[in-house]
């Protein structure tokens, strides 16, 4: 199955690493949308749509960031902790960015989704970097 | 990274859920009403909460963390922003993503922060001993107790951004040793000087302590020590720029504060008996173990400086050192986690599995919960119609507008008339109580005109000088003021306990607050030619065609 998905991946270190990635990513959107689910039961008064907008901001600036900041680690710690962990991370990062380039003149109406999708784009490319330069270190 | 087999992580994943669950109830299904998308701030019992709100809305506008919006700073334009910025800037992203209201998304970023805390904390104690960490667990219900959880409804946020910024940090400090986390720990440390600058001074103790701790016990390593410095040194670089704003704006002025009383405030704030004294001496007992580990692992060392920071109050950090006790649970909670596996090792002996722990730590979750949850069942400091009216303010005057309310529920709390977003004054309640005993109005009038006075407003001389406007200008926040020079004027209609307390206290008003605003409003309307500009149920707001003239014909 793995195989058939990345099967256009040559490097099969490269590959392993990205069916890795989206194993956990698809377990991770899981747990969110388990979430979601105890938030609509435990706040009954909400509707459905302001938990789904809710839970979207949530993944959009902290859990998908956090998870890829945390990718260096993906080795030393497991994925429940790398989430948790990369969340604050995340939060942090994304208030001094957006602190500094709010100061530069970039307006904050822009950062929710620049910095975010910033966060992932280079997290992604250091991590595919490294894979490809160091095979054994990405298994 | 603690290998365990699949059912102890099975167990394991159990007893997080269960907390994460009633964690949720306790906090924030409780102090919501178990609603989110509240259209009106929901569960705000003080000024203070207020305050960040009207930052989040300058911030949206102008765009950054520059300067502090002028109709905050009595006209000034050339104030700068001395507040930490984590809260408000998080919460103004959130709210762009979600399109939640800014008052619900700033409580929103609070509460998740503060239970990721909790969680990381667990990891942190997890790699010391992963049966302590379950049974520590329990212990972090506590943050929603009584008294604990006043320190979410009256707007302690930034503590407790700052604070769970300051859990990454023990993280970091952690795991020093892996490869990129000192400058993840740089990150995390500019991130906690940005969010609640209190908790970066406390570093240099923390620092300070574990250094002795490896020095006495001789396992310190030049390697490890020289990982953290580069981490202190990152942070300095990249929160400078901020760090100069705090050392000559709030440093400048703390040196008054550092002679604080020790014992002002303190009936606020939790004391170490406020669970209970059988959890606090159990807590206690904990520590002194700890104590006596304290070479074993950094969580131990973590935990009891925190504990010791709880006190420094009687030193002089005054509310800052005090504030730390609101997380006590989850810093504490190791303490109480490793006397339960103590005593239950000792009865257990080798029975004692991460899946027994895991079991206990969810019954004490549940004692605990039922022990120590206590509904909140009030919508808060400010109500929905006087939100209304001051959302109406906010978006339909002329942005030079000048507002004045007479007194009504909340407004005593200057801060939350920030949120007009204009010039405001608002009446003293004895001016107020004054005017109802002569029954008549008069053109002067003692007022608090409302502005963010924190570090009497300063402004940026050099790179690293700093004036103050209040001190240069002698700039006074209650003036007589004449009544009839304003251009809106805000009166309310009901009252639910300003004007009732002020009957308990002196009988002779009467505690329907309609019965003096009106009369108020109808003479303005009729003798002055004011127009109603806005109402609803609870706020009547008018328009002065002509401020400056007369607006009270005897």
């Amino acid at each position: 199955m793995e195989a058939c998905l990345f099967s256009k991946i040559r490097n099969p270190e490269v590959s392993a690493l990205f069916n890795k990635l989206v194993r956990e990513l698809i377990v991770v959107f899981a747990v969110a949308l388990g979430i979601g689910i105890v938030l609509k039961v435990l706040f009954p008064l909400t509707s459905i749509g302001s938990v789904a907008k809710l839970m979207g901001g949530v993944v959009w600036l902290f859990v998908l960031p956090g998870y890829a900041v945390m990718l260096p680690w993906q080795k030393e710690f497991g994925l429940l902790e790398r989430v948790v962990v990369g969340m604050l991370a995340a939060a942090g990062m994304l208030a001094i960015t957006s602190y500094y380039l709010g100061l530069a003149g970039l307006h904050i109406r822009t950062h929710s989704w620049l910095l975010p999708a910033l966060i992932l784009v280079v997290s992604a490319v250091l991590l595919f970097w490294r894979a490809r330069k160091a095979p054994m270190q990405a298994q | 990274m603690v290998d365990l087999s699949a059912e102890s992580k099975v167990w394991e994943h159990l007893a997080l859920l269960v907390l994460f669950v009633t964690l949720l109830v306790m906090g924030p299904a409780n102090i919501w009403d178990k609603k989110i998308d509240h259209t009106h701030p929901y569960g705000l019992f003080a000024q203070d909460a207020f305050i960040f709100t009207s930052y989040q809305y300058y911030l949206s506008e102008s765009g950054n963390w520059h300067q502090l919006a002028p109709y905050l700073a009595r006209g000034y334009t050339d104030i700068i922003q001395s507040q930490p910025s984590v809260l408000e800037i998080l919460s103004v992203l959130l709210a762009q993503a979600t399109g939640l209201g800014f008052f619900m998304t700033i409580y929103v970023i609070v509460m998740l922060l503060v239970l990721l805390a909790v969680f990381c904390f667990y990891f942190l104690v997890r790699s010391f001993n992963p049966k302590v960490a379950l049974l520590s667990l329990p212990l972090n219900v506590l943050i929603f107790s009584a008294i604990f959880i006043q320190a979410f409804t009256w707007g302690n946020w930034p503590f407790f951004v700052g604070s769970s910024m300051f859990v990454l940090f023990f993280w970091c400090l952690n795991n020093i040793k892996k490869r990129l986390v000192p400058a993840l720990g740089s990150l995390t440390m500019a991130a906690i000087a940005f969010g609640h600058t209190s908790e970066y001074i406390f570093i240099a103790p923390l620092l300070g302590f574990i250094l002795l701790v490896d020095v006495v016990s001789r396992t310190f390593q030049w390697q490890e020590w020289k990982r953290i410095a580069g981490m202190v040194l990152g942070s300095v670089l990249i929160a400078g720029y901020y760090l100069i704003i705090f050392s000559g704006t709030f440093l400048h002025h703390a040196q008054a504060q550092f002679l604080t009383p020790k014992s002002q405030g303190l009936s606020l704030f939790v004391s170490i008996t406020t669970p209970g004294v059988l959890l606090a001496v159990a807590v206690g007992i904990g520590a002194a173990i700890g104590v006596l580990m304290l070479r074993k692992h950094r969580v131990l060392q973590i935990a009891f400086v925190l504990l010791l920071i709880g006190f420094t109050n009687y030193i002089g950090t005054g509310k800052r050192g005090l504030e730390t006790r609101f997380l006590w649970p989850i810093y504490l909670s190791v303490f109480f986690g490793l006397l339960l596996y103590l005593i239950l090792s000792w009865i257990l002996k080798h029975r004692l599995s991460l899946r027994v722990c895991a079991l206990i730590s969810i019954a004490f979750t549940v004692f605990f919960a039922h022990q120590y949850y206590l509904p909140i069942s009030s919508h808060g400091l400010l109500p929905k119609e006087s939100w209304q009216a001051m959302e109406w303010v906010g978006h339909e005057t002329p942005r030079n507008a000048t507002i004045f309310y007479f007194l009504g529920d909340a407004y005593d709390q200057a801060g939350v008339l920030f949120n007009t977003q204009r010039l405001t004054s608002v009446i003293l309640p004895d001016e107020y109580i004054s005017l109802i005993r002569s029954n008549q109005l008069r053109r002067m009038v003692k007022v608090e005109r409302v502005s963010d006075r924190t570090n009497a407003y300063p402004y940026r001389k050099g790179l690293f000088s700093f004036g103050f406007h209040q001190l240069e200008d002698a700039v006074e926040s209650r003036v007589l003021v004449d009544l009839c020079s304003f251009d809106y004027y805000v009166l309310d209609k009901i009252s639910y306990y300003m004007i009732p307390l002020l009957h308990q206290r002196i009988p002779e008003i009467n505690p329907d607050i309609s019965t003096y605003n009106l009369p108020i409003a109808h003479h303005f309307m009729t003798k002055a030619n004011f127009t109603k500009a806005y109402e609803n149920g609870g706020v009547l707001v008018l328009k002065n065609p002509q401020p400056g003239g007369e607006c009270i014909v005897q």
